[in-house]
């Protein structure tokens, strides 16, 4: 369980997040979604233990994520960064291997390349293993940066296969994968695909946050989705009972429709 | 699932190949540093062959016995070498050569850590403050030196000693030298740290604030210099290798080979740095430790380096680039080919600096810039071309 608990942010005297609390569950996808300014990417950081919020704490497992040994950290929730700032001439299976160092002295060189292959196939960039990681473009990047984040705890500790979730939660601990804006760069098809890796992910018993500006994407992938607004919670639910026309007008201040998703049955907004 | 299986094997093929290629890439380098090593100590005014190199120090090791050297065979052989050789070797060659391989090694990994610490190509040893805070620190003692110590032996009252006579004299400019470095480095990291971070953003402009103000001041000492003084003063700012001795190196060899070597076990956090600070905490490094850790060695091996050799400008620049143009920008390998080619690369220049001009001695620091300089403006030209770094 990753949960934060009455969170308060101040930053530059303005309220960034105002008594903040929520929490994933192992093998669950969040999404949060609001407008710009909401506080979503404070809330992600504070999540992501990166941000100590000036009230109200977050914590994994019970303990509090300023008590975690960061490695040990690391090796239970990875995060996706909205941009990458790598500008130096890594080759792709090098910048995926980074994932892996938390796991310095708990793996081996064999053990690291294996989950590292699943990783780039889970995210199809497989073919670019050999390619330098600058002359990507801006998707593919974002696409080798998922691969990485997902060997840092997708397939550690010891693999789920042919085990119950429950079990292997109850083994390994709860781990969590953190995604700020994952589909920014991508075309149509890789959305649903990294989405689809999340849902997949989520089914070894990880718990996923996802950031997501598509509200479409968050109706059809998301177990549940928060609703920010002005650093508050508005709504949070499964998809149905949050994205209403009332809710995403007020909160989005845009008019839309809802209606069923034509095949899916889950909700699809349009502009009105 | 043949596929995949398939593609298992290309990763691992992939990553062995790679793996290949570095370690004989490294042995390469290794090779190269032993060559500049041998030709360095054999050339020169008296020649000395690799088989008397080697005699010799057998000699010296004891493993060669007094009554061996005398011998009429071996007197004949091609490892019969004089007295006169032996000494240009061990007194002479020996320690300069040793104080290049240390020099250049310690330069070219520093400029390594801190262009990955700073996530910046262009980020030198000297960026951080420590050669010009080392170099107004010398300035001051070559100028006011002899003043100074008559100012504080009146005011601890002691009798100041002429210069020159007391034994650790010829220790008073390094180590002003050091001390200048450090205070500099210190004063850089301070002002861009706050509540607990160091923002290296604010750390490269303070840097280059740092070195515009020990820049002028220098430029006052100068204009106070008298002619021997503005010497003594130019000789060190271009930086020289000569007149080395071996008490020299052994008060700075453990400050600059200890760094060094602690450096290149930075790799792994240099590596995840690369992504980002925040990604790199996120992998579990502990950064405000790494920031403050990599800063003070880079200012111990660069600041005792300085101390004894001067400004010795692009070393630390160029041989991280040429090696990243070669096996990419992973610190596990650029660490130590960095230290590899700037130790080789230390010795082949300070070859060139004391034979192209016989029989003066060319500031070696007028060298490095001189083909360094060039050679980095068409390395951008050409990256330029190939579209970014």
């Amino acid at each position: 369980m990753l949960e934060v608990k009455n969170i308060k942010v101040e930053l530059g005297g303005s309220n960034i997040l105002n008594d903040v609390s929520l929490s994933v569950a192992a093998g669950e996808l969040l999404s949060v979604v609001g407008p710009n300014g909401a506080g979503k990417s404070t809330l992600f950081s504070v999540m992501s233990g990166a941000f100590k919020p000036q009230a109200g704490s977050a914590f994994l497992e019970g303990r509090a994520m300023a008590d975690w040994p960061a490695e040990a950290l690391a090796r239970r929730r990875a995060v996706l960064p909205q941009h990458s700032e790598l500008t130096f001439p890594f080759r792709v299976l090098e910048v995926v291997l980074l994932g892996r160092s938390p796991h310095a002295g708990f793996s081996d060189q064999g053990k690291d390349l294996t989950i590292a292959r699943l990783a780039l196939l889970e995210t199809e960039t497989l073919h670019l293993v050999d390619r330098v990681y600058t002359t990507l473009s801006g998707g593919e990047r974002q696409r080798v940066q998922l691969a990485r984040v997902l060997t840092q705890i997708e397939f550690s500790d010891s693999d789920v296969k042919g085990r119950q979730v429950e079990q292997a939660v109850k083994e390994t601990g709860g781990r969590f994968l953190l995604l700020d804006e994952p589909t920014s760069s991508l075309d149509p098809s890789h959305q649903h695909a990294t989405l689809q890796a999340a849902v997949r992910a989520c089914g070894r018993g990880i718990g996923v946050v996802a950031v997501l500006h598509d509200l479409n994407l968050a109706a059809m992938y998301a177990d549940r989705i928060v609703m920010l607004k002005e650093g508050k919670v508005v709504a949070q639910g499964k998809p149905v009972e949050v994205l209403t026309e009332g809710l995403i007008e007020t909160v989005f201040e845009l008019p839309v429709s809802v209606m069923a998703h034509p095949r899916r049955g889950c909700p699809f907004v349009v502009a009105a | 699932m043949a596929i995949s299986s398939l593609a298992a094997g290309q990763v691992m093929t992939i990553a062995l190949r790679r793996r290949q290629r570095t370690t004989l890439f490294l042995w390469a380098l290794a090779g190269l540093l032993l060559v500049g090593f041998v030709v360095s100590v054999g050339w020169g005014a008296v020649g000395i062959s690799l088989p008397q190199i080697i005699a010799i120090f057998g000699h010296a090791l004891g493993l060669l016995s007094e009554h061996a050297v005398d011998d009429a065979g071996f007197q004949n052989s091609l490892w019969a070498f004089g007295r006169r050789e032996e000494t240009v070797l061990l007194a002479i060659r020996l320690p300069r050569a040793c104080l290049a391989i240390l020099v250049g090694a310690a330069l070219a990994v520093s400029g390594a850590a801190l262009q990955g610490l700073f996530r910046n190509p262009l980020a030198d040893p000297g960026l951080i403050g420590v050669s010009t805070g080392a170099a107004l620190a010398a300035a001051t003692t070559i100028v006011l030196g002899n003043s100074l110590a008559i100012v504080l032996g009146q005011f601890f009252g002691f009798e100041p000693q002429v210069p020159g006579t007391s034994p650790f004299s010829f220790l008073a400019l390094p180590l002003a030298a050091f001390c200048g470095g450090l205070i500099s480095t210190f004063l850089v990291y301070r002002i861009a740290s706050h509540a607990g971070q160091t923002d290296v953003a604010t750390m490269l402009l303070a840097g280059v604030a740092m070195n515009a103000i020990s820049a002028a001041g220098v430029g006052l000492l100068i204009f106070l210099s008298n002619d021997q003084q503005l010497r003594d003063l130019n000789f060190w700012m271009l930086g020289s290798l000569g007149g080395v001795t071996w008490t020299k190196i052994l008060t700075v060899a453990p400050f600059i080979a200890g760094a060094t070597i602690v450096l290149s076990l930075f790799a792994r956090h240099l590596n995840a740095l690369l992504l980002g600070e925040r990604e790199a905490q996120h992998l579990g490094f502990q950064i405000q430790w790494t920031k403050r850790a990599v800063v003070l060695l880079v200012a111990l091996a660069t600041g005792a380096s300085v101390a004894i050799t001067g400004v010795i400008g692009f070393v630390g620049l160029v041989v991280p680039h040429l090696v990243r143009l070669t096996l990419g920008a992973d610190h596990k390998t650029l660490l130590p080919a960095s230290i590899l080619l700037g130790a080789s690369l230390m010795l082949f220049a300070d070859l060139a600096a004391r034979s192209v001009a016989l029989p003066a001695e060319l500031p070696i620091g007028i060298l490095t810039s001189c083909v360094g300089g060039p050679f980095f403006l068409w390395l951008l030209v050409r990256s330029r071309s190939k579209g970014g770094w």
